[in-house]
């Protein structure tokens, strides 16, 4: 899925996320619990049944009392990856499918190497598929796999899937969602009402790739066509003058700066790119450039 | 305006078709998209599903509206009924025979019949067409059917009289429907008939003296207007109706003949004046009766004069025929070219023929002899790798591909010849003996004239109008030139290859065409006219196989030809034109023609009024029309 060439740079790439994220299990990420981590966070009265190895005796030469040091907790991130199977990916060359598995590949590589935990979901009127946990670089042929694997939806309802994909992930043992990175194209009625389910989370962080196509972005002019809906088949007859498609792209414009500014006010990160973006230049740059990657 | 196929206007259907079809809506291309999220609200025509449209009115569509009414327009053949144009055909036919000529009519009766020709072409309607024809020796259709007036104009200008009688010529327009047989203006009539053809009116101006006998056409034409033009008076005339010269009887110098005759109901005096060359040798004085005629006979003209005329000094209102000429003197000499490495005998018996120059050259020369100016020629041990272009002897030929040999016959006894045939006219071949005799394949054209048990011995032919006439031995082998008959045989065969028209015949009538047969070498030939005219005419001009031909001989008197060797005069032949036609000076009118008025045309064909069609100009408005609406649709 994922060239060796690539997977030399995911190597040195990491997640980013922009708070601790309290999550279960030990990890390398810094938790706002204490544990076992070699970062001195803080000092408290030794009660019993305390560690004594935590007991700080510089602390209590030179105060007499006894006092325990307290570290950070490293815990484990859980990385969801949630990616739109719906036939309105399947659209361009490559396509906006292919190049989200890719994507979620590449993101769920990065974060097995760095000993985060790796969820899937595929979404599309509903939760259409699962696939993880994976943890530990062991399991990045596993994640490989299950993205090799991913079911095709025929429809999109973002409000239904993503609210599916947060109440299941609520109900597991061990808290919520960590990072929850959105693979998709956005182009569903009930997009603005599924990002406002996916940010409204308190203990995760959220980021929005939104892929549309080249044609998408900028068709071209067409007389007397008539357009077909390749999720539900409707259709509707236009004449794709310059005027039609200058009142499109001012549509798609608005469109995305919609969403992005519903991220923004989620405190969820928005990215767009193009399907037909080099990989390893133009697309881990913005990731790079939104803080998604570092 | 009417309709002249008014189901055409059924095609009409084809607008509202036009209309149902902007009506319905376009068959659009499927193009599929991820989704229609962005494209829905951009959805003018809420309708998608109706097969209908509003109209909507766009220049290709009103374009196409008028194309279609434009074509239905068309087909239905809109026309409207105008008066027929001036559908009128005049045919003037002049009279140039000699007899109009005559002075009776100031300045004569011709530029009189010319002045009224110009007048009827004057009064003609626009748009009337005419025709002008010559009926002189032979009729001619001088200005063939037009409508313009200065073509006309123009060629009456440039008519002239002949001094020839009145049909002595032969038609010449291939459109002459009129018989051989008859009359110049017979035939004149025909053709103008045929002009006419298919023609509701139609005229025939008829300028003549009436010096001809009475048409028969001139009532076999039904349908046609006919107006005779009558010009001239009763005037008499007195003409030298013959004149020539015969051998005197008592074995004396030739005698000198001529006829004078009166046409005229009134006894008339003239004094007849002989000259030779030149010089005025005898004058008589002649009471001739009314209608009546003299013989002259001149017994003392000088035998060497060559120039003889005879000319009467009472003038009249003709005096073409008041003068006749004759030339005396042996015909010309035909040139003859002899091929040949030396035959004595021949030589010796073909100079001895009067009329004949022989000019010899041998076999191996001949390739570079220009043969145009022959002949005839002779050929003797030799025949030429193509067929000769002269009429031709051949003497014991060699093998050629037009003329093989088959083989060789020895002692060949002649067993049969041809003695009907004029080349064998008094010979008697039975004394002659032969050693040895080509075997000859005669092609098709040439048959046995002497025959030794089926082998030709002598062969006569003509291929392609050229006479030929052989012997398949050679001379020296037999005992032929030593005979009698030898001699003979030559001048029959010779006179049998000399055309009548090789040699130049001294007197002519008036338009007879003069051969004239130049000695070789001759560059060109100059022949002076009685009226100081002169014609330069080239030695192969003409068309005539044996020699140029002159046919400039339309006035009476003393012609001269004059041969020339670069700028020196070599010789100098001379023929008379002389009228002697009895008809043509004859001046009073014979013809008693009236006008004539056709019957009127019956109604289905009278007047009928000429449909004029308006398709091709619609359709001429309709193609850049058409070119217009595809360059507009593919603009777009």
């Amino acid at each position: 899925m994922l060239d060796p060439r690539l997977l030399h740079l995911l190597d040195k790439l990491t997640l980013v996320t922009r708070g601790r994220l309290a999550t279960h299990g030990q990890g390398d990420r810094r938790s706002p619990a204490r544990g076992n981590s070699l970062q001195l966070v803080d000092f408290r009265p030794y009660a019993p049944g305390d560690d004594l190895r935590q007991i700080d005796w510089n602390v209590y030469g030179r105060s007499g009392e006894l006092f325990v040091r307290l570290y950070e907790d490293e815990r484990v991130l859980t990385v969801h990856l949630l990616i739109d199977v719906s036939r309105s990916m399947e659209w361009g060359s490559p396509s906006k499918r292919e190049q989200a598995l890719k994507l979620a590949a590449a993101l769920g590589y990065v974060a097995l190497s760095k000993s985060d935990r790796v969820m899937v979901g595929f979404l599309g009127d509903r939760v259409v598929g699962w696939a993880g946990p994976f943890w530990g670089q062991h399991q990045r042929a596993a994640l490989f796999a299950a993205l090799d694997r991913a079911p095709r939806a025929t429809t999109t309802d973002f409000a239904a899937s993503v609210g599916g994909y947060v109440d299941r992930v609520r109900s597991q043992p061990g808290g919520g969602p960590s990072l929850l990175l959105f693979i998709t194209d956005l182009l569903s009625p009930g997009a603005e009402a599924g990002l406002r389910r996916l940010a409204s989370g308190p203990r995760y962080e959220c980021a929005v790739l939104q892929i549309l196509a080249p044609d998408e972005l900028d068709p071209e002019p067409a007389e007397d066509v008539q357009l077909v809906d390749r999720e539900t088949g409707q259709t509707i007859e236009l004449n794709l003058d310059l005027a039609t498609l200058a009142e499109y792209r001012q549509r798609l414009a608005d469109w995305t700066e919609r969403l992005a500014g519903l991220c923004r006010e989620r405190n969820a990160r928005y990215l767009r790119v193009s399907s037909a973006d080099d990989f390893e230049g133009a697309l881990l740059t913005a990731l790079r450039a939104r803080g998604v990657v570092a | 305006m009417n309709l002249l196929a008014p189901l055409g206007l059924a095609a009409g259907l084809s607008l509202p078709v036009l209309v149902l079809f902007y009506l319905l809506k376009v068959r659009r291309e499927r193009r599929e998209v991820p989704s229609l999220l962005l494209w829905e609200p951009m959805r003018r025509d809420l309708a998608a599903r109706d097969p209908w449209q509003r109209l909507r009115w766009t220049v290709l569509m009103i374009v196409q509206l008028v194309l279609l009414a434009a074509l239905t327009l068309a087909l239905s053949r809109p026309a409207a009924e105008r008066p027929a144009p001036a559908n009128r055909f005049t045919a003037l036919i002049l009279d140039t025979s000699a007899s109009m000529r005559a002075t009776d009519i100031k300045p004569s009766r011709f530029e009189a019949a010319r002045a009224a020709a110009s007048e009827v072409l004057n009064a003609l309607p626009d748009g009337a067409s005419a025709a002008i024809i010559a009926a002189g020796p032979s009729p001619r259709v001088v200005v063939s059917e037009t409508t313009d007036r200065g073509a006309l104009e123009n060629g009456l200008a440039q008519l002239q009289p002949t001094d020839a009688p009145e049909g002595s010529g032969s038609a010449v327009s291939e459109s002459s429907a009129g018989s051989s047989s008859g009359s110049s203006i017979d035939d004149a009539l025909g053709i103008a008939d045929a002009l006419a053809r298919g023609r509701t009116d139609t005229t025939i101006h008829l300028f003549s003296d009436g010096a001809f006998p009475a048409p028969s056409q001139w009532n076999a034409l039904p349908d046609v207007n006919l107006r005779y033009h009558p010009f001239g008076t009763s005037a008499g005339n007195r003409a030298i109706t013959a004149f020539s010269e015969r051998p005197d009887p008592q074995g004396g110098t030739p005698q000198v003949f001529a006829r004078i005759q009166n046409f005229d109901s009134r006894p008339a005096h003239v004094d007849a004046t002989l000259s030779a060359d030149g010089k005025s040798i005898d004058t008589r004085s002649l009471d001739l009766t009314a209608e009546g005629a003299q013989s002259l006979i001149f017994a003392d003209v000088p035998a060497e004069a060559r120039v003889v005329q005879l000319r009467l000094d009472r003038s009249d209102a003709f005096p073409d025929d008041d003068q006749a000429t004759l030339v005396r003197g042996a015909a010309p000499t035909v040139p003859v070219l002899l091929v040949t490495r030396g035959d004595l005998f021949l030589q010796k018996a073909l100079q001895a023929l009067d009329g004949y120059a022989v000019y010899q050259v041998a076999p191996r020369s001949y390739d570079a002899v220009d043969t145009s100016s022959y002949g005839i020629i002779v050929f003797d041990g030799y025949a030429p790798d193509l067929p000769p272009t002269k009429n031709a002897l051949l003497i014991n030929p060699t093998d050629t591909p037009w003329l093989p040999l088959k083989g060789v016959v020895r002692d060949p006894p002649i067993t049969l010849w041809r003695n009907d045939d004029p080349t064998l006219s008094y010979v008697d071949l039975r004394p002659v003996r032969i050693a040895r005799a080509s075997n000859l394949q005669l092609p098709d054209w040439a048959q046995p004239l002497i025959e030794s048990n089926g082998v030709p011995l002598g062969f006569i032919g003509t291929q392609d109008g050229r006479r030929a006439v052989g012997l398949s031995f050679d001379l020296q082998q037999s005992n032929l030139p030593l005979s009698s008959a030898f001699p003979i045989f030559i001048a029959n065969v010779m006179r049998f290859l000399t055309p009548p028209s090789v040699a130049l015949s001294p007197t002519l009538a008036p338009g007879d065409p003069a051969i004239i047969p130049p000695r070789p070498g001759v560059d060109r030939v100059v022949v002076s006219g009685p009226d100081g005219a002169t014609w330069t005419i080239a030695p192969s001009g003409g068309g005539a196989p044996s020699g140029p031909r002159f046919d400039q001989t339309n006035r009476v008197g003393l012609y001269r030809a004059t041969e020339y060797v670069g700028s020196s005069p070599v010789a100098t032949e001379e023929f008379a034109v002389d009228l002697f036609s009895p008809s043509e000076s004859d001046l009073r009118p014979r013809a008693n023609l009236t006008d004539r008025d056709a019957p009127p045309a019956p109604a289905s064909t009278q007047k009928l009024p000429m449909i004029h069609e308006y398709a091709p100009w619609i359709l001429l408005f309709a193609i850049p029309l058409l070119l217009g609406e595809w360059w507009w649709f593919h603009r777009r």
